[in-house]
Protein backbone atom coordinates (compact mmCIF):
# COMPACT_ATOMS: atom_id res chain seq x y z
CA UNK A 1 0.00 0.00 0.00
CA UNK A 2 1.18 3.58 -0.80
CA UNK A 3 0.68 6.72 0.97
CA UNK A 4 1.25 10.16 -0.09
CA UNK A 5 1.60 13.78 1.62
CA UNK A 6 0.24 16.41 -0.92
CA UNK A 7 2.48 19.53 -0.67
CA UNK A 8 0.93 22.79 -1.88
CA UNK A 9 2.43 26.20 -1.71
CA UNK A 10 5.22 24.45 0.30
CA UNK A 11 3.16 23.23 3.00
CA UNK A 12 1.21 20.02 3.52
CA UNK A 13 -2.15 20.14 2.03
CA UNK A 14 -3.87 16.30 3.13
CA UNK A 15 -2.73 13.04 2.52
CA UNK A 16 -3.97 10.19 -0.21
CA UNK A 17 -3.50 6.72 -0.94
CA UNK A 18 -3.54 7.98 -5.09
CA UNK A 19 -1.92 10.29 -6.55
CA UNK A 20 -2.99 14.11 -7.25
CA UNK A 21 -2.64 14.39 -10.56
CA UNK A 22 -2.25 18.61 -10.59
CA UNK A 23 0.84 19.80 -11.42
CA UNK A 24 0.93 22.38 -8.50
CA UNK A 25 0.61 19.81 -6.20
CA UNK A 26 3.48 17.65 -5.53
CA UNK A 27 2.91 14.00 -4.40
CA UNK A 28 5.55 12.68 -1.32
CA UNK A 29 5.23 9.23 -0.41
CA UNK A 30 5.47 8.84 3.12
CA UNK A 31 4.63 5.99 5.45
CA UNK A 32 1.88 4.53 7.08
CA UNK A 33 3.12 6.01 10.44
CA UNK A 34 3.35 9.48 8.49
CA UNK A 35 -0.18 9.09 6.90
CA UNK A 36 -2.14 8.40 9.87
CA UNK A 37 -0.26 11.26 11.86
CA UNK A 38 -0.06 13.64 9.49
CA UNK A 39 -0.74 16.57 12.06
CA UNK A 40 2.52 15.85 13.39
CA UNK A 41 3.96 16.44 10.31
CA UNK A 42 5.48 19.61 8.63
CA UNK A 43 7.30 20.06 5.26
CA UNK A 44 10.69 21.59 5.46
CA UNK A 45 11.08 22.63 1.96
CA UNK A 46 12.53 18.84 1.07
CA UNK A 47 10.64 16.35 3.06
CA UNK A 48 8.55 15.92 5.26
CA UNK A 49 9.66 15.97 8.98
CA UNK A 50 8.61 16.51 12.45
CA UNK A 51 6.69 19.41 13.75
CA UNK A 52 8.65 20.41 16.00
CA UNK A 53 6.47 23.42 17.46
CA UNK A 54 3.69 20.71 17.51
CA UNK A 55 2.81 20.62 21.33
CA UNK A 56 2.33 24.48 20.97
CA UNK A 57 0.02 24.58 17.81
CA UNK A 58 -1.95 22.23 19.42
CA UNK A 59 -2.70 24.25 22.57
CA UNK A 60 -3.20 27.31 20.63
CA UNK A 61 -5.75 25.14 18.90
CA UNK A 62 -7.09 24.27 22.23
CA UNK A 63 -6.97 27.53 23.27
CA UNK A 64 -8.84 28.91 20.05
CA UNK A 65 -11.58 26.28 20.43
CA UNK A 66 -12.08 27.29 24.01
CA UNK A 67 -12.48 30.60 23.03
CA UNK A 68 -15.12 29.81 20.74
CA UNK A 69 -17.62 28.24 23.26
CA UNK A 70 -20.57 30.22 24.20
CA UNK A 71 -23.56 30.02 26.40
CA UNK A 72 -26.75 32.13 26.46
CA UNK A 73 -26.75 35.21 28.64
CA UNK A 74 -29.60 33.61 30.72
CA UNK A 75 -26.90 30.44 31.13
CA UNK A 76 -24.44 32.48 32.92
CA UNK A 77 -26.70 34.77 34.88
CA UNK A 78 -27.99 31.77 36.53
CA UNK A 79 -24.94 29.76 36.56
CA UNK A 80 -23.21 32.68 38.71
CA UNK A 81 -26.55 33.19 40.76
CA UNK A 82 -26.48 29.50 41.95
CA UNK A 83 -22.67 29.68 42.28
CA UNK A 84 -21.79 32.64 44.03
CA UNK A 85 -25.18 34.63 44.66
CA UNK A 86 -24.43 37.67 42.15
CA UNK A 87 -27.58 39.19 40.49
CA UNK A 88 -27.12 40.76 37.55
CA UNK A 89 -27.37 44.36 39.33
CA UNK A 90 -24.32 43.25 41.29
CA UNK A 91 -22.64 41.74 38.63
CA UNK A 92 -23.15 45.29 36.21
CA UNK A 93 -22.07 46.78 39.15
CA UNK A 94 -18.83 44.63 39.23
CA UNK A 95 -18.03 46.35 36.21
CA UNK A 96 -18.83 49.56 36.60
CA UNK A 97 -16.30 49.78 39.39
CA UNK A 98 -13.32 48.87 36.94
CA UNK A 99 -11.04 51.25 36.95
CA UNK A 100 -10.85 53.77 33.63
CA UNK A 101 -7.59 55.98 35.19
CA UNK A 102 -5.91 55.47 31.58
CA UNK A 103 -7.43 55.31 27.85
CA UNK A 104 -7.28 52.10 27.58
CA UNK A 105 -8.86 50.94 30.74
CA UNK A 106 -12.22 53.23 30.12
CA UNK A 107 -12.03 51.19 26.75
CA UNK A 108 -11.82 47.73 28.31
CA UNK A 109 -14.57 49.20 30.54
CA UNK A 110 -17.09 50.63 28.15
CA UNK A 111 -16.53 47.10 26.00
CA UNK A 112 -16.84 45.03 29.10
CA UNK A 113 -20.56 47.32 29.75
CA UNK A 114 -21.26 46.57 25.64
CA UNK A 115 -20.90 42.87 26.14
CA UNK A 116 -22.89 42.47 28.92
CA UNK A 117 -25.92 44.82 27.72
CA UNK A 118 -25.96 43.95 24.35
CA UNK A 119 -24.18 40.14 23.70
CA UNK A 120 -27.13 37.67 22.72
CA UNK A 121 -24.13 35.14 23.94
CA UNK A 122 -21.37 35.52 25.85
CA UNK A 123 -18.07 33.91 24.04
CA UNK A 124 -15.68 32.38 26.21
CA UNK A 125 -12.86 34.44 24.08
CA UNK A 126 -14.35 37.61 25.28
CA UNK A 127 -12.01 39.52 27.90
CA UNK A 128 -15.51 40.33 30.02
CA UNK A 129 -15.58 36.70 31.54
CA UNK A 130 -12.24 36.62 32.30
CA UNK A 131 -12.85 39.77 34.46
CA UNK A 132 -15.74 38.80 35.94
CA UNK A 133 -14.57 35.43 36.99
CA UNK A 134 -11.40 37.18 38.88
CA UNK A 135 -13.74 39.33 41.01
CA UNK A 136 -15.36 36.39 41.56
CA UNK A 137 -12.61 34.14 42.31
CA UNK A 138 -13.01 31.98 39.72
CA UNK A 139 -10.44 30.29 38.06
CA UNK A 140 -10.10 30.36 34.08
CA UNK A 141 -9.79 26.56 34.32
CA UNK A 142 -13.23 26.41 36.21
CA UNK A 143 -14.85 29.20 33.49
CA UNK A 144 -13.34 26.72 30.77
CA UNK A 145 -15.02 23.49 32.28
CA UNK A 146 -18.46 25.79 32.80
CA UNK A 147 -18.43 26.67 28.99
CA UNK A 148 -17.72 23.76 28.35
CA UNK A 149 -20.49 21.73 30.33
CA UNK A 150 -22.91 24.44 31.10
CA UNK A 151 -22.84 23.85 34.63
CA UNK A 152 -22.91 26.17 37.25
CA UNK A 153 -21.52 23.36 40.14
CA UNK A 154 -17.91 23.80 38.35
CA UNK A 155 -18.19 27.73 39.28
CA UNK A 156 -18.06 26.71 43.20
CA UNK A 157 -14.81 27.35 44.22
CA UNK A 158 -13.72 24.15 46.45
CA UNK A 159 -12.21 24.70 49.82
CA UNK B 1 -34.98 -36.72 -34.64
CA UNK B 2 -32.26 -34.25 -32.88
CA UNK B 3 -33.77 -31.70 -30.62
CA UNK B 4 -32.96 -28.00 -31.63
CA UNK B 5 -30.90 -25.50 -29.73
CA UNK B 6 -33.22 -23.63 -28.14
CA UNK B 7 -30.81 -21.15 -25.74
CA UNK B 8 -30.71 -17.37 -26.70
CA UNK B 9 -27.76 -16.78 -24.78
CA UNK B 10 -25.42 -17.75 -28.03
CA UNK B 11 -25.58 -14.92 -31.00
CA UNK B 12 -28.15 -15.19 -33.11
CA UNK B 13 -26.08 -15.77 -36.15
CA UNK B 14 -24.81 -19.27 -34.35
CA UNK B 15 -27.90 -20.59 -33.08
CA UNK B 16 -28.81 -20.73 -36.81
CA UNK B 17 -26.22 -22.07 -37.79
CA UNK B 18 -26.04 -25.25 -35.52
CA UNK B 19 -30.04 -25.44 -36.04
CA UNK B 20 -29.82 -25.67 -39.95
CA UNK B 21 -26.74 -28.84 -39.34
CA UNK B 22 -29.62 -29.93 -36.76
CA UNK B 23 -32.40 -29.70 -40.02
CA UNK B 24 -29.73 -31.50 -42.31
CA UNK B 25 -29.50 -34.28 -40.19
CA UNK B 26 -33.14 -34.79 -39.96
CA UNK B 27 -33.52 -36.01 -43.83
CA UNK B 28 -30.98 -38.35 -43.50
CA UNK B 29 -33.37 -42.04 -43.94
CA UNK B 30 -33.03 -44.13 -41.02
CA UNK B 31 -34.44 -47.61 -40.23
CA UNK B 32 -37.28 -47.46 -38.08
CA UNK B 33 -37.94 -50.63 -35.66
CA UNK B 34 -40.21 -51.06 -33.07
CA UNK B 35 -38.70 -51.58 -29.58
CA UNK B 36 -38.47 -55.20 -28.12
CA UNK B 37 -37.61 -56.41 -31.62
CA UNK B 38 -34.85 -58.95 -32.40
CA UNK B 39 -32.14 -57.54 -34.92
CA UNK B 40 -29.89 -60.47 -35.80
CA UNK B 41 -26.63 -59.68 -37.27
CA UNK B 42 -23.62 -61.76 -38.31
CA UNK B 43 -21.30 -58.90 -36.88
CA UNK B 44 -21.37 -56.94 -34.09
CA UNK B 45 -23.20 -53.54 -34.95
CA UNK B 46 -23.27 -50.15 -33.32
CA UNK B 47 -26.51 -48.85 -33.35
CA UNK B 48 -27.41 -46.65 -30.32
CA UNK B 49 -30.93 -47.97 -30.72
CA UNK B 50 -29.46 -51.56 -30.37
CA UNK B 51 -28.27 -53.55 -27.40
CA UNK B 52 -26.78 -57.05 -27.12
CA UNK B 53 -29.49 -59.31 -25.58
CA UNK B 54 -26.68 -60.25 -22.78
CA UNK B 55 -28.94 -59.97 -19.73
CA UNK B 56 -27.43 -56.38 -19.06
CA UNK B 57 -29.44 -54.17 -16.50
CA UNK B 58 -31.22 -51.24 -18.51
CA UNK B 59 -31.82 -48.12 -16.29
CA UNK B 60 -34.67 -46.45 -16.73
CA UNK B 61 -33.64 -42.87 -15.96
CA UNK B 62 -30.91 -43.05 -18.36
CA UNK B 63 -31.05 -42.83 -22.52
CA UNK B 64 -33.20 -45.99 -22.90
CA UNK B 65 -36.37 -44.34 -20.52
CA UNK B 66 -38.98 -45.16 -23.08
CA UNK B 67 -38.01 -48.85 -23.30
CA UNK B 68 -37.83 -49.28 -19.65
CA UNK B 69 -41.42 -47.36 -19.77
CA UNK B 70 -42.66 -49.85 -22.71
CA UNK B 71 -41.59 -52.97 -21.29
CA UNK B 72 -43.23 -52.22 -17.38
CA UNK B 73 -46.37 -51.83 -19.49
CA UNK B 74 -46.57 -55.14 -20.57
CA UNK B 75 -46.02 -56.98 -17.02
CA UNK B 76 -49.42 -57.05 -16.43
CA UNK B 77 -50.82 -58.11 -19.74
CA UNK B 78 -47.87 -60.28 -20.03
CA UNK B 79 -46.81 -62.18 -17.24
CA UNK B 80 -45.25 -64.96 -18.98
CA UNK B 81 -41.99 -62.86 -20.79
CA UNK B 82 -40.73 -61.83 -16.95
CA UNK B 83 -39.52 -63.91 -14.32
CA UNK B 84 -37.77 -62.84 -10.83
CA UNK B 85 -34.38 -61.76 -10.67
CA UNK B 86 -33.24 -65.15 -8.81
CA UNK B 87 -34.68 -67.50 -11.15
CA UNK B 88 -33.36 -65.77 -14.19
CA UNK B 89 -29.90 -65.73 -12.59
CA UNK B 90 -30.55 -69.84 -11.63
CA UNK B 91 -31.43 -70.56 -15.47
CA UNK B 92 -28.25 -68.67 -16.71
CA UNK B 93 -26.18 -70.52 -14.48
CA UNK B 94 -27.32 -73.88 -15.20
CA UNK B 95 -28.30 -73.32 -18.78
CA UNK B 96 -26.54 -70.65 -19.82
CA UNK B 97 -29.66 -68.82 -21.12
CA UNK B 98 -32.75 -67.18 -19.79
CA UNK B 99 -35.05 -66.00 -22.35
CA UNK B 100 -37.37 -63.86 -20.06
CA UNK B 101 -37.12 -60.34 -18.62
CA UNK B 102 -37.26 -59.06 -15.07
CA UNK B 103 -38.71 -55.99 -14.47
CA UNK B 104 -37.69 -53.61 -10.84
CA UNK B 105 -40.62 -51.33 -10.18
CA UNK B 106 -39.06 -50.18 -7.39
CA UNK B 107 -35.29 -49.19 -8.98
CA UNK B 108 -36.90 -49.17 -12.81
CA UNK B 109 -35.20 -51.17 -14.50
CA UNK B 110 -35.36 -53.81 -16.84
CA UNK B 111 -33.31 -56.87 -17.13
CA UNK B 112 -32.56 -58.57 -20.69
CA UNK B 113 -32.98 -61.91 -21.66
CA UNK B 114 -29.85 -63.48 -22.37
CA UNK B 115 -29.54 -65.45 -25.60
CA UNK B 116 -25.60 -65.53 -25.96
CA UNK B 117 -24.29 -65.34 -29.88
CA UNK B 118 -24.56 -68.44 -31.28
CA UNK B 119 -27.54 -70.41 -33.36
CA UNK B 120 -27.19 -74.07 -34.78
CA UNK B 121 -28.15 -75.38 -38.03
CA UNK B 122 -31.01 -77.21 -39.05
CA UNK B 123 -29.03 -81.18 -38.39
CA UNK B 124 -26.96 -81.81 -41.41
CA UNK B 125 -27.41 -85.65 -41.51
CA UNK B 126 -28.69 -88.50 -39.42
CA UNK B 127 -26.97 -92.15 -38.57
CA UNK B 128 -28.61 -95.00 -37.43
CA UNK B 129 -26.44 -97.67 -35.71
CA UNK B 130 -28.02 -100.79 -34.53
CA UNK B 131 -26.82 -103.13 -31.21
CA UNK B 132 -26.55 -106.84 -31.78
CA UNK B 133 -26.86 -107.68 -28.33
CA UNK B 134 -28.63 -105.88 -24.88
CA UNK B 135 -27.85 -106.90 -21.53
CA UNK B 136 -30.67 -109.26 -20.06
CA UNK B 137 -30.92 -106.96 -16.57
CA UNK B 138 -34.13 -109.10 -15.38
CA UNK B 139 -34.92 -112.88 -13.30
CA UNK B 140 -38.55 -112.39 -13.46
CA UNK B 141 -39.03 -110.77 -9.84
CA UNK B 142 -41.86 -108.62 -11.03
CA UNK B 143 -43.52 -111.78 -12.10
CA UNK B 144 -44.33 -112.73 -8.78
CA UNK B 145 -41.80 -115.09 -8.56
CA UNK B 146 -39.11 -115.33 -5.43
CA UNK B 147 -35.73 -114.72 -5.16
CA UNK B 148 -33.80 -117.21 -7.50
CA UNK B 149 -31.74 -118.95 -5.36
CA UNK B 150 -34.96 -120.79 -4.77
CA UNK B 151 -36.42 -123.24 -6.85
CA UNK B 152 -40.32 -122.93 -6.93
CA UNK B 153 -42.84 -125.12 -8.48
CA UNK B 154 -46.18 -123.84 -10.46
CA UNK B 155 -48.84 -125.76 -10.51
CA UNK B 156 -51.50 -125.96 -12.80
CA UNK B 157 -55.03 -127.54 -11.76
CA UNK B 158 -57.56 -128.90 -14.44
CA UNK B 159 -60.08 -126.10 -12.55
CA UNK B 160 -59.74 -123.30 -10.53
CA UNK B 161 -60.41 -124.23 -7.34
CA UNK B 162 -61.30 -121.76 -4.80
CA UNK B 163 -59.30 -121.89 -1.59
CA UNK B 164 -59.38 -120.06 1.86
CA UNK B 165 -56.83 -119.16 4.08
CA UNK B 166 -53.07 -117.92 2.96
CA UNK B 167 -53.56 -118.22 -0.27
CA UNK B 168 -54.13 -115.06 -2.53
CA UNK B 169 -54.60 -114.20 -5.84
CA UNK B 170 -51.93 -111.27 -6.00
CA UNK B 171 -48.94 -111.42 -7.81
CA UNK B 172 -46.06 -113.12 -6.08
CA UNK B 173 -48.06 -114.36 -3.47
CA UNK B 174 -47.94 -118.20 -1.80
CA UNK B 175 -49.70 -119.97 0.01
CA UNK B 176 -51.33 -123.42 0.89
CA UNK B 177 -54.22 -124.60 -0.08
CA UNK B 178 -56.97 -125.76 1.74
CA UNK B 179 -56.90 -129.09 0.53
CA UNK B 180 -55.28 -131.27 -1.95
CA UNK B 181 -56.13 -129.36 -6.06
CA UNK B 182 -57.08 -132.55 -7.94
CA UNK B 183 -54.44 -134.09 -10.67
CA UNK B 184 -52.36 -130.81 -10.79
CA UNK B 185 -49.34 -130.17 -13.39
CA UNK B 186 -46.26 -129.29 -12.14
CA UNK B 187 -43.90 -126.68 -13.80
CA UNK B 188 -40.61 -126.04 -12.55
CA UNK B 189 -39.06 -122.78 -12.53
CA UNK B 190 -35.31 -121.54 -11.68
CA UNK B 191 -34.94 -118.28 -11.50
CA UNK B 192 -31.14 -116.51 -12.10
CA UNK B 193 -30.16 -114.75 -8.76
CA UNK B 194 -27.48 -112.42 -10.40
CA UNK B 195 -30.24 -110.56 -12.39
CA UNK B 196 -32.76 -108.39 -11.32
CA UNK B 197 -35.63 -106.10 -12.44
CA UNK B 198 -37.46 -106.75 -15.96
CA UNK B 199 -36.24 -109.15 -18.58
CA UNK B 200 -35.39 -107.31 -21.58
CA UNK B 201 -35.73 -108.60 -25.52
CA UNK B 202 -32.50 -108.98 -26.70
CA UNK B 203 -32.13 -108.50 -30.31
CA UNK B 204 -32.46 -105.70 -33.06
CA UNK B 205 -32.55 -102.82 -31.19
CA UNK B 206 -31.40 -99.81 -32.83
CA UNK B 207 -29.59 -96.05 -31.54
CA UNK B 208 -30.10 -92.64 -33.43
CA UNK B 209 -27.55 -89.79 -33.77
CA UNK B 210 -27.83 -86.07 -35.04
CA UNK B 211 -25.20 -83.79 -36.35
CA UNK B 212 -25.34 -80.32 -36.02
CA UNK B 213 -22.60 -76.96 -36.57
CA UNK B 214 -22.86 -73.83 -34.96
CA UNK B 215 -23.46 -70.50 -36.09
CA UNK B 216 -22.18 -67.22 -34.91
CA UNK B 217 -24.67 -64.23 -35.30
CA UNK B 218 -25.36 -61.35 -32.81
CA UNK B 219 -28.91 -60.95 -31.31
CA UNK B 220 -29.86 -57.75 -30.50
CA UNK B 221 -32.96 -55.96 -28.82
CA UNK B 222 -34.58 -52.85 -30.21
CA UNK B 223 -34.44 -50.28 -27.27
CA UNK B 224 -35.45 -47.37 -29.75
CA UNK B 225 -38.14 -46.99 -31.91
CA UNK B 226 -35.12 -45.31 -34.67
CA UNK B 227 -31.73 -45.41 -34.54
CA UNK B 228 -29.48 -42.58 -35.03
CA UNK B 229 -26.16 -42.33 -36.33
CA UNK B 230 -23.33 -41.29 -34.30
CA UNK B 231 -23.04 -37.91 -35.37
CA UNK B 232 -26.79 -37.07 -34.78
CA UNK B 233 -26.66 -38.85 -31.07
CA UNK B 234 -23.61 -36.84 -30.45
CA UNK B 235 -25.26 -33.36 -32.00
CA UNK B 236 -28.22 -34.47 -29.53
CA UNK B 237 -25.77 -34.27 -26.55
CA UNK B 238 -24.00 -31.21 -27.12
CA UNK B 239 -27.15 -29.63 -28.20
CA UNK B 240 -28.96 -31.15 -24.48
CA UNK B 241 -25.38 -29.97 -22.50
CA UNK B 242 -25.94 -26.36 -24.67
CA UNK B 243 -29.40 -25.97 -23.43
CA UNK B 244 -28.62 -27.00 -19.58
CA UNK B 245 -25.45 -24.41 -19.98
CA UNK B 246 -27.14 -21.53 -21.18
CA UNK B 247 -29.75 -21.38 -17.89
CA UNK B 248 -27.85 -22.16 -15.26
CA UNK B 249 -23.90 -21.90 -16.22
CA UNK B 250 -22.50 -18.54 -17.69
CA UNK B 251 -18.69 -19.80 -17.93
CA UNK B 252 -18.91 -20.69 -20.93
CA UNK B 253 -19.41 -17.30 -22.60
CA UNK B 254 -17.00 -15.81 -24.62
CA UNK B 255 -14.88 -12.48 -24.30
CA UNK B 256 -17.10 -10.67 -26.36
CA UNK B 257 -20.24 -11.94 -24.80
CA UNK B 258 -19.00 -11.78 -20.94
CA UNK B 259 -18.29 -8.06 -21.84
CA UNK B 260 -22.04 -7.46 -21.60
CA UNK B 261 -22.75 -8.16 -18.10
CA UNK B 262 -21.44 -6.38 -14.99
CA UNK B 263 -19.11 -7.40 -13.14
CA UNK B 264 -19.45 -8.06 -9.03
CA UNK B 265 -18.47 -5.48 -6.17
CA UNK B 266 -15.12 -5.84 -5.15
CA UNK B 267 -15.27 -4.21 -1.50
CA UNK B 268 -11.74 -2.56 -1.22
CA UNK B 269 -10.84 0.82 0.74
CA UNK B 270 -8.55 3.05 0.18
CA UNK B 271 -8.08 6.88 0.97
CA UNK B 272 -8.44 9.18 -2.25
CA UNK B 273 -7.74 12.14 -0.23
CA UNK B 274 -7.82 13.25 3.50
CA UNK B 275 -7.90 16.37 4.99
CA UNK B 276 -7.32 18.53 1.70
CA UNK B 277 -8.24 21.81 1.96
CA UNK B 278 -11.02 23.17 -0.66
CA UNK B 279 -9.20 25.09 -3.44
CA UNK B 280 -10.88 27.69 -6.43
CA UNK B 281 -9.09 25.14 -9.09
CA UNK B 282 -10.19 21.57 -9.59
CA UNK B 283 -8.36 18.78 -8.33
CA UNK B 284 -7.85 15.63 -9.84
CA UNK B 285 -6.89 12.34 -8.40
CA UNK B 286 -6.04 9.17 -10.02
CA UNK B 287 -7.40 5.57 -9.19
CA UNK B 288 -4.77 3.40 -11.51
CA UNK B 289 -3.55 2.32 -8.54
CA UNK B 290 -7.06 1.40 -7.29
CA UNK B 291 -8.92 -0.02 -10.51
CA UNK B 292 -7.60 -3.56 -12.61
CA UNK B 293 -5.71 -1.97 -15.61
CA UNK B 294 -7.92 -3.81 -18.13
CA UNK B 295 -9.58 -0.87 -20.26
CA UNK B 296 -13.20 -1.74 -19.09
CA UNK B 297 -15.38 1.09 -17.46
CA UNK B 298 -15.72 0.40 -13.64
CA UNK B 299 -18.46 2.48 -11.07
CA UNK B 300 -16.79 3.54 -7.53
CA UNK B 301 -18.66 3.41 -4.51
CA UNK B 302 -16.75 7.02 -2.83
CA UNK B 303 -17.58 8.16 0.75
CA UNK B 304 -17.06 11.97 1.13
CA UNK B 305 -17.30 14.06 3.93
CA UNK B 306 -16.43 18.06 3.80
CA UNK B 307 -15.43 20.40 6.37
CA UNK B 308 -16.22 24.43 7.12
CA UNK B 309 -13.23 26.53 8.23
CA UNK B 310 -14.02 28.45 11.51
CA UNK B 311 -15.32 32.09 9.64
CA UNK B 312 -19.14 32.64 10.20
CA UNK B 313 -20.72 32.66 6.34
CA UNK B 314 -18.08 30.22 5.54
CA UNK B 315 -19.35 26.97 3.31
CA UNK B 316 -17.30 23.98 2.09
CA UNK B 317 -18.43 21.19 -0.44
CA UNK B 318 -17.87 17.83 -1.90
CA UNK B 319 -18.65 17.70 -6.03
CA UNK B 320 -16.79 15.32 -8.32
CA UNK B 321 -16.88 14.62 -11.94
CA UNK B 322 -14.80 11.82 -13.40
CA UNK B 323 -13.09 11.06 -17.00
CA UNK B 324 -16.37 9.88 -17.88
CA UNK B 325 -18.79 12.28 -16.43
CA UNK B 326 -19.54 15.34 -18.80
CA UNK B 327 -20.81 17.81 -15.99
CA UNK B 328 -20.42 17.31 -12.08
CA UNK B 329 -22.28 15.89 -9.72
CA UNK B 330 -22.70 17.15 -5.94
CA UNK B 331 -22.23 15.19 -2.51
CA UNK B 332 -22.31 17.27 0.13
CA UNK B 333 -22.54 21.05 1.17
CA UNK B 334 -22.28 22.97 4.19
CA UNK B 335 -22.05 26.67 5.45
CA UNK B 336 -21.21 27.79 9.15
CA UNK B 337 -23.03 30.58 10.62
CA UNK B 338 -20.74 30.65 13.80
CA UNK B 339 -17.05 31.00 14.25
CA UNK B 340 -16.83 26.77 14.50
CA UNK B 341 -16.42 24.54 12.09
CA UNK B 342 -19.32 22.56 10.33
CA UNK B 343 -19.17 19.27 8.41
CA UNK B 344 -21.77 17.51 5.66
CA UNK B 345 -21.22 13.78 4.40
CA UNK B 346 -22.63 11.89 1.65
CA UNK B 347 -21.53 9.21 -0.84
CA UNK B 348 -22.24 8.39 -4.59
CA UNK B 349 -21.25 5.87 -7.01
CA UNK B 350 -19.25 7.69 -9.95
CA UNK B 351 -18.34 6.28 -12.83
CA UNK B 352 -15.06 5.58 -13.51
CA UNK B 353 -13.31 5.41 -17.39
CA UNK B 354 -9.92 4.40 -18.68
CA UNK B 355 -8.05 7.15 -18.02
CA UNK B 356 -9.21 6.18 -13.57
CA UNK B 357 -9.78 9.85 -12.99
CA UNK B 358 -11.37 11.42 -10.47
CA UNK B 359 -12.14 15.21 -9.42
CA UNK B 360 -12.48 17.27 -6.67
CA UNK B 361 -14.66 20.93 -8.11
CA UNK B 362 -13.60 24.03 -6.65
CA UNK B 363 -15.34 27.08 -5.91
CA UNK B 364 -13.71 30.82 -6.70
CA UNK B 365 -16.29 32.10 -3.92
CA UNK B 366 -14.48 34.04 -1.32
CA UNK B 367 -16.86 32.06 0.95
CA UNK B 368 -15.51 28.61 0.00
CA UNK B 369 -13.31 27.73 2.49
CA UNK B 370 -12.71 24.36 4.63
CA UNK B 371 -11.03 20.79 3.88
CA UNK B 372 -12.92 17.63 2.27
CA UNK B 373 -12.27 13.96 2.56
CA UNK B 374 -12.86 11.14 -0.12
CA UNK B 375 -12.64 7.81 0.61
CA UNK B 376 -13.18 4.65 -1.87
CA UNK B 377 -15.07 1.83 -0.50
CA UNK B 378 -15.67 -0.33 -3.62
CA UNK B 379 -15.73 -0.81 -7.31
CA UNK B 380 -16.88 -2.85 -9.97
CA UNK B 381 -17.03 -3.21 -13.96
CA UNK B 382 -19.74 -1.92 -16.07
CA UNK B 383 -20.08 -4.52 -18.64
CA UNK B 384 -22.17 -2.26 -21.65
CA UNK B 385 -19.28 -0.14 -22.47
CA UNK B 386 -15.55 -1.08 -23.38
Amino acid sequence: MTYYAFIKDNMIDGVGQVKCLNPEILNIEISEEVFNNIDHYIWDGEAVVLDPDYEEKQKQKERERIAQLHLTRGDVFRALLMAKGVTRAQLRQVIENLPEETNEQSITKEMALIDFDEALDFYRGVALIDTVGAQLGITPEQMDRFFETNDWHELVTVE
Amino acid sequence: MVNKLTNTVKPLDEVDKINEIIDALDNIDVPIRNIGEIVISTTPLTDAGLHLLDGALIDGSGSYSAFVTHIAGLVSTYPDLFTTESAWQTAVTNNGICDKYVYDNINNTVRLPKWGIQAYTKPSSVSISTATTVPVIGNGLTLGLTDGTVNAGMYQADYLHTYTGAYGTNVGSTGTPGSIIPRPHTIGVTTDSTKSGLVAQTANLSTVSLTQYPLNCYYYIVLATSTKTDIQVDIDEIVTDLNGKADVDLTNLSNTQSSNFDGQWVYSSLTVANSVAVSSNNVAYSLSSYLPNDGYNYEVLLSCICYTDATSGHFSRIALTSDLIVNYINIAQVRTRTASTVDAAGNCIIPVGAERIITFVGSTSASFGGTYTIVARGYRRIGTNQ
